[in-house]
C-alpha cells in the first residue's frame, strides 16, 4: 500500500526519544512507543518490517548510503532525517545510529535513536537535501556523493563536524 | 493474597453475578431449575477456558519478560521486550517501561562509549547527547560533558603547547617562518605563545637582513673580482703599452739626436757658405774699385788720345804750314815739302791711330762698365744669400732651441714614463692584493649567505631581487 506524502508535520517534544532497532538487514525488530505513537503504526505493524517504511521520498539516498557504509564499519551515524508517517506525514528527526555487538562482537543489529533536531539546522540541510536529491534524479547518487564531498571540502569540515554543529 | 487467587475470586464473583443475574431472568418461569442445570456447567467451562487462557497469556508475558531481564541483567542491553500483548494493560505497562528504561540506559551507556571512543581518538566534539534521556540519566550526561569540557580546555592548550614546541623547533632548524594562531588560546599561554612569536618575527627580520646583506656582499664582491680583473688586464695593457712607447721614445730620442747633428752639420756649412759669399762679395767689390780705376785709367788714356789727336791736328795743320812755305820757296822747298807731306802722314796716322785707340778705349770703357754692372749685380746677390744664410741660420738656430726642448722633453717623458711603469707596476700588485681580497670576501659572502639562508618571510622576495636560483 503507497502513502501519498503529505505537509502535515509532527514536530517531536523535547524530551521525545524515538528508539528502534533493526537486524542487519533493516528490518525492525524493536520500536518503541513514542516512535509508535508519532508515526501512526502499532508494534505488530512495525515488526519484522523494513525500517525504510518510514523513509521520505523528499530523503535523498547518499544519506541513508553514508549511514550503512559508517555502521556497517562499527561507526555511528548522525543525521537529520525526514520520516513519513504512515498517514502521509512527516517529522523531522536528529538520528543517531549504533551497531548492536553480540558477546562475540559480532554486529547483529542497529539501534537507531531519534531526538528532537534543531530547527535551524532542519532549515540549513532542506536546500542541502534538495540540491543532492535533485543530483541523484539527474545524475545519480554518485553525482550527489560528489557534490557532498566537495561541498564538505569547500566548507573544510567533515560530515561528522557539520551535523554536530548544526544540531549544537 | 497473590495475582492467581485474585484471578480466580474475580471469577467466583463472576459466576456469581451470572447465576444471580440468571436466577432474576428466570424467576418466574418453571422450567427455572432446567435451565440452571443446563446453562451453569456451560457458564463455568467458559469461565474456565477464559480464566485458564488468559492465566497462560499472562505467564508467557511474564516469561517473555523475565527472558528479557535476564539477557539484560547479563549485560546485554539491546534486548527489548516486543510483541506485548495489548489486551493486558498493566503488564503491557510493564512492559513498555521496562523498554523505556533499557532504552534510557542502553543509550545512555552506548553515548558514554562513543563519547570515550572520541576521546581516545582526540575529538572532543562527540559529547553526550541530554535532549530525550531523563532524570539522573541527564544529569550525569550533563556531568560528563562538563568535564569533557575541562579535558578537551587541557587538549586545546596542550595542542597549543605542541604547536609552540614545533614552531621552536622550526625555529631552532632555521625556519622562522611559522607563527602560532592565538585565537582560542588561554589566557595563562597565551603570553607565552606572544612572546614566541615576537622572536619568530626578530628571527625573520634578522635573517632577512642577513641574508640580503649577505647578498649584497656577495654581489658587491662578485662585482669587485670582475672590476679587479679588468683592472688587472688595463695595468697589464699600460705596462705593455708604456713598454712600447719607451722603445718608441728611444727612436724618437736617436732620430732627434741624428736630426740635432744635422743641424749642426747644417749650421757648420751655413758658416762656411757665409763666410764663402763674404769673400764673393768683397772680390766683388774689389773688382767694382778695379773697374773703376779701370774707367780712371781709361779716361786718362782717352785725355792722353785727346792730347794726341790735338797734337796730331795741330801736326797736321803745322804740316800743311810748311807745305805752304815750301811751295813758296820754290825748288828749295821741295824737300821741305816733302816732309811736310810725311809729317801729315804721320799725323794723320797719329789721328787714325787716336782714333783707333779711342774706339778700343771705349769699348774697354763698356766692357769696364759692363763688368762693374756685373760686379754690382753679384754684390747684390751675395747680399740676398747672406740674407737668406742668415735666415737659415736663424732657423738652425729656432731648431737647435726646439730641439734641444724636444730632448727636455723627451727626457722628462722619460721620467714620467719610468714613474708611470713604476705606478702601473703597483697597480698591478695592488690589483692582485685586491683581487685576494675579493675573492675573500666572496667566500665571506658565500657563507654568510649560506648561513642565512633560513626559511623566512619575504625570502621570495629578496631571492628574485637578487636573481638567486632556488
Amino acid at each position: 500500500m503507497k502513502i501519498t506524502p503529505t505537509n502535515a508535520e509532527t514536530k517531536l517534544g523535547t524530551n521525545d526519544f524515538i528508539v528502534s532497532k533493526t537486524d542487519n538487514k533493516g528490518k525492525i525488530t524493536y520500536c518503541n512507543e513514542i516512535f509508535m505513537n508519532i508515526a501512526g503504526y502499532e508494534e505488530e505493524e512495525l515488526i519484522g518490517v523494513n525500517h525504510n517504511i518510514i523513509r521520505h521520498p523528499e530523503m535523498p539516498k547518499i544519506a541513508f548510503k553514508l549511514a550503512w557504509d559508517l555502521i556497517q564499519s562499527g561507526k555511528e551515524f548522525f543525521g537529520f532525517v525526514k520520516n513519513m508517517k504512515k498517514d502521509g506525514g512527516y517529522y523531522w528527526v536528529f538520528a543517531n545510529i549504533t551497531p548492536d555487538y553480540d558477546e562475540n562482537q559480532h554486529i547483529i543489529g542497529y539501534t537507531s535513536v531519534r531526538r528532537k533536531p534543531n530547527e535551524e539546522a532542519i532549515s540549513t540541510i532542506i536546500p542541502i537535501y534538495q540540491k543532492l536529491l535533485e543530483l541523484e534524479n539527474s545524475e545519480g547518487m554518485k553525482a550527489s556523493e560528489a557534490f557532498l564531498t566537495a561541498f564538505l571540502t569547500k566548507n573544510n569540515t567533515t560530515y561528522d563536524d557539520l551535523i554536530i554543529s548544526l544540531q549544537g | 493474597m497473590n495475582l492467581f487467587a485474585k484471578l480466580k475470586l474475580l471469577i467466583a464473583s463472576l459466576v456469581v453475578v451470572c447465576l444471580l443475574l440468571l436466577v432474576a431472568y428466570f424467576s418466574t418461569m418453571e422450567s427455572l431449575v432446567k435451565v440452571l442445570v443446563i446453562v451453569l456447567p456451560i457458564q463455568a467451562l467458559i469461565v474456565l477456558s477464559v480464566v485458564s487462557m488468559y492465566t497462560n497469556a499472562y505467564r508467557n508475558e511474564l516469561r517473555k519478560t523475565n527472558e528479557v531481564l535476564k539477557k539484560v541483567a547479563n549485560g546485554n542491553l539491546y534486548h527489548r521486550i516486543t510483541n506485548i500483548d495489548k489486551s493486558n494493560g498493566n503488564l503491557s505497562m510493564i512492559c513498555w517501561s521496562m523498554n523505556n528504561l533499557l532504552d534510557q540506559v542502553e543509550a545512555f551507556s552506548r553515548d558514554i562509549s562513543s563519547s570515550l571512543r572520541g576521546i581516545a581518538k582526540g575529538n572532543m566534539t562527540r559529547k553526550m547527547l541530554p535532549s530525550g534521556l531523563h532524570g539522573d540519566f541527564v544529569r550525569v550526561s550533563n556531568e560528563i560533558n562538563n568535564a569533557l569540557e575541562v579535558i578537551a580546555v587541557a587538549q586545546s592548550k596542550d595542542e597549543f603547547i605542541q604547536k609552540m614546541i614545533i614552531t621552536l623547533n622550526a625555529y631552532t632548524h632555521g625556519d622562522y617562518r611559522s607563527s602560532i594562531n592565538i585565537e582560542g588560546m588561554q589566557e595563562d599561554i597565551i603570553k607565552l605563545a606572544q612572546g614566541i612569536n615576537e622572536l619568530g618575527r626578530a628571527l625573520n627580520e634578522l635573517s632577512k637582513v642577513n641574508y640580503e646583506n649577505g647578498l649584497i656582499l656577495k654581489e658587491g664582491s662578485t662585482h669587485l673580482t670582475h672590476n679587479v680583473a679588468t683592472m688587472t688586464q688595463a695595468a697589464n695593457s699600460q705596462a705593455t703599452s708604456l713598454e712600447e712607447t719607451s722603445v718608441a721614445l728611444d727612436e724618437i730620442t736617436k732620430s732627434m739626436q741624428q736630426s740635432n747633428q744635422n743641424t749642426l752639420q747644417m749650421a757648420s756649412y751655413a758658416d762656411e757658405l757665409t763666410a764663402s759669399a763674404n769673400d764673393g762679395e768683397r772680390l766683388a767689390n774689389e773688382t767694382t774699385i778695379s773697374m773703376d780705376e779701370i774707367n780712371e785709367q781709361v779716361n786718362a788714356i782717352n785725355d792722353a788720345i785727346t792730347v794726341i789727336d790735338q797734337i796730331a791736328f795741330q801736326t797736321n795743320i803745322l804740316s800743311l804750314n810748311a807745305a805752304v812755305e815750301a811751295a813758296t820757296a820754290g825748288e828749295a822747298g821741295k824737300g821741305f815739302a816733302v816732309v811736310a807731306a810725311e809729317v801729315r802722314n804721320l799725323a794723320t796716322r797719329s789721328a787714325q791711330a787716336a782714333k783707333e785707340i779711342k774706339s778700343l778705349v771705349e769699348n774697354a770703357t763698356s766692357k769696364a762698365n759692363h763688368g762693374k754692372e756685373i760686379a754690382s749685380k753679384m754684390i747684390n746677390g751675395y747680399s740676398t744669400l747672406n740674407k737668406n744664410i742668415d735666415l737659415t741660420m736663424n732657423l738652425l738656430k729656432d731648431i737647435t732651441v726646439s730641439s734641444k726642448e724636444q730632448e727636455k722633453a723627451i727626457v722628462q717623458i722619460n721620467d714620467s714614463i719610468a714613474i708611470l711603469d713604476k705606478n702601473t707596476q703597483e697597480n698591478a700588485k695592488i690589483a692582485q692584493d685586491t683581487n685576494d681580497i675579493a675573492l675573500q670576501s666572496n667566500e665571506i659572502s658565500l657563507k654568510i649567505v649560506e648561513q642565512a639562508n633560513k626559511e623566512f618571510e619575504g625570502k621570495e622576495e629578496i631571492q628574485r631581487k637578487f636573481n638567486v636560483k632556488v
